[in-house]
């Protein structure tokens, strides 16, 4: 069996495309937790999850001939991912609507401006336990529109630049930036909500 | 803000300049494996985010998605097997999975088939009611998939040439499904004999908690039915005062527990819902899951000088259950309840234990009460000693020798 530690994601890629069944598995292994996390965030549902993790990967595999090699492998992986979670909520036709547009103190602009200083995220090895964590976030984020969702969430496990999320998503640079502002300025404001409703249901 | 237009859908919330700024260097920063700057703007921004790395419930059970992802990626590759393949396949299965008994030129075929077969029992999950969920939606997920081919297949063809093609690929299928049924058939069953004692564990400590809040509002005393029992503890279904299981029914009476909770989901005649609010007892002893200790006259206080090992319940008693039915009882016989593989008990502390026999420290046996163990223990050391010297009891007693 060959041992992948040392070599790149792109790399154990090309090994894979080249017939070895054993790094197909090592891209699985690599990604299972990134590409799990990224997954039930989109779509909000566990279960639907599962079944896009298994059917990203079919399609990496099904893909593996047009994939460009010389580029990276991980933008490439959620991408793929990020449009299976688009067909399934076209397909429920899940349109959640948007409760931040309560009633809030707004500025004079008409929009509300968040402060990050004063939202209070506790640190990973806080009191919290992990499960409500997890539960807490997942609210947050189906608070926000589903492009917000979504470019939050591509921009934070793709690692990539705002080009590169321009150039994937098709649109131009200064809406993705203005997205992504936005998008981070709502899951603040929606995380504090959801955080304060928590602590005053708990007493 | 640049020449675009902002979005609609921003939700109404805008982050200030400074904000923003710590936000785009954050995700520069994060494109190059770079660190995140120092000011509080931009750890205000990681904190944020990194609540996105919380990880999700389903992470749990890794090793078998890995494996499942791996297996119907294999599976959903649609070319129809070729000949040698098809050939490989049929003498593999033919031999009961024999990679041995292949032709030598079918060796590489069946190496194949042998991968796929490991793939399909490797991967550890620890929460077994977890694996036999993926087990079974593996199994309906291919399942669908061959309906999906057979209503293909069902189209009425003469032509033998299309037929074949189709045959080839439903068999790739098929293939797949017999091994991962094979697999995971004798799997399945285990998966569930273990959830059930799982299941039945969870009842006790269930148990456990109504023993102590009912004892809590009754001065210490343990359920109890009657002042004391008439000729017989055994009537099940009859009077308190002849049934031993009336006493521990007195927890459903008085709402300390549910009859669910006394059920064993591994015995199929237990009854969960109650039907009659007025009832003292199970109707009949095969209704009964659990047993309980057999309680003295005046009843067994929860106090200091009762020894805290003291078995209060257990896993139900199959020597009751054959001096019930008349039958000859057999003294360390487990308990029916899980495949006669040992019982749950439940002590007077609250603690459970799995006993694979039915005997305590000190050679104390769950189902029978010192007296009896001692008779049984001088007729096992008779058995086998004759010493040789002994004489037939009088002139009727028939007493043959060598």
């Amino acid at each position: 069996m060959a041992d992948f530690t040392s070599q790149t994601d792109e790399q154990v890629f090309v090994a894979f495309r080249d017939g070895d069944a054993g790094a197909y598995r090592e891209l699985i292994e690599r990604y299972h937790d990134n590409l799990l996390r990224f997954l039930t965030r989109l779509v909000g549902d566990r279960a639907a999850a599962e079944d896009l993790f298994q059917e990203t990967f079919l399609q990496v595999h099904l893909s593996a001939s047009t994939f460009d090699a010389t580029r990276r492998f991980r933008p490439w992986l959620f991408t793929i991912g990020a449009n299976k979670g688009r067909d399934l909520l076209r397909k429920k036709k899940r349109q959640r609507t948007v409760e931040l547009s309560r009633p809030l103190k707004m500025s004079e602009g008409g929009t509300a401006f968040i402060d990050l200083l004063e939202v209070d995220v506790p640190s990973p090895d806080a009191a919290m336990d992990l499960a409500e964590r997890d539960d807490l976030v997942q609210q947050a984020l189906d608070r926000l529109g589903e492009p917000l969702r979504e470019v939050l969430l591509l921009a934070y496990f793709q690692r990539l630049s705002y080009a590169h999320i321009a150039e994937d998503l098709g649109i131009p640079l200064g809406t993705v930036k203005s997205r992504m502002h936005s998008a981070v300025a709502a899951f603040a404001r929606s995380w504090q909500a959801v955080t304060k409703e928590s602590t005053s249901r708990g007493g | 803000m640049t020449t675009n237009e902002p979005e609609q859908s921003d939700g109404g919330f805008q982050l200030s300049a400074i904000d923003a700024r710590a936000v785009d260097g954050f995700l520069d920063a994060r494109e190059h494996d770079g660190q995140v700057a120092n000011d509080s703007q931009s750890q205000a921004v990681q904190r944020l985010l990194s609540l996105l790395d919380t990880p999700v419930a389903a992470e749990r059970d890794r090793g078998s998605r890995i494996d499942l992802t791996t297996l119907s990626t294999r599976r959903t590759q649609s070319n129809p097997l070729s000949e040698l393949d098809q050939a490989a396949l049929d003498q593999w299965i033919d031999s009961g999975c024999d990679l041995e008994s292949l032709d030598s030129t079918l060796q590489p075929q069946g190496q194949t088939l042998e991968g796929l077969r490991e793939l399909a029992v490797s991967g550890t999950l620890s929460d077994p009611s977890a694996k036999a969920d993926l087990i079974n939606r593996t199994l309906a997920r291919i399942q669908s998939h061959i309906d999906a081919q057979q209503s293909v297949y069902a189209i009425p063809t003469r032509g033998r040439g299309t037929m074949r093609f189709r045959v080839a690929d439903l068999i790739s299928v098929a293939a797949v499904l017999l091994i991962v049924a094979s697999v995971a058939m004798p799997i399945f069953s285990r998966v569930q004999s273990t959830s059930q004692q799982i299941a039945c564990l969870g009842n006790l400590g269930t148990v456990a908690d109504a023993f102590g809040v009912y004892a809590n509002s009754n001065r210490d005393t343990l359920p109890m039915a009657t002042a004391g029992f008439g000729p017989t503890w055994m009537n099940v279904g009859s009077t308190p005062d002849q049934s031993n299981s009336a006493n521990l029914y007195t927890l459903i009476r008085t709402d300390h527990a549910t009859l669910g909770d006394l059920a064993c989901p591994s015995n199929p005649n237990a009854q969960t819902e109650k039907l009659d609010p007025g009832a003292w007892d199970w109707k009949s002893v095969e209704e009964l899951s659990y047993s309980y200790r057999i309680m003295p006259k005046g009843g067994l206080k929860m106090h200091a000088s009762i020894p805290v090992r003291v078995v209060l319940m257990s896993d139900r008693s199959p020597v009751t259950l054959r001096a019930i039915r008349g039958l000859p009882i057999i003294p360390e016989e487990n308990s029916p309840n899980h495949n006669q593989s040992g019982q749950h008990i439940l002590k007077l502390d609250g603690s459970t234990q799995w006993l694979t026999r039915p005997v305590l420290t000190g050679n104390d046996n769950l189902w029978l009460p010192r007296p009896i163990e001692q008779v049984i223990h001088q007729i096992r050391n008779h058995l086998g000693v004759i010493e040789g010297n002994e004489q037939p009891d009088g002139p009727t007693d028939a007493f043959v020798g060598p």
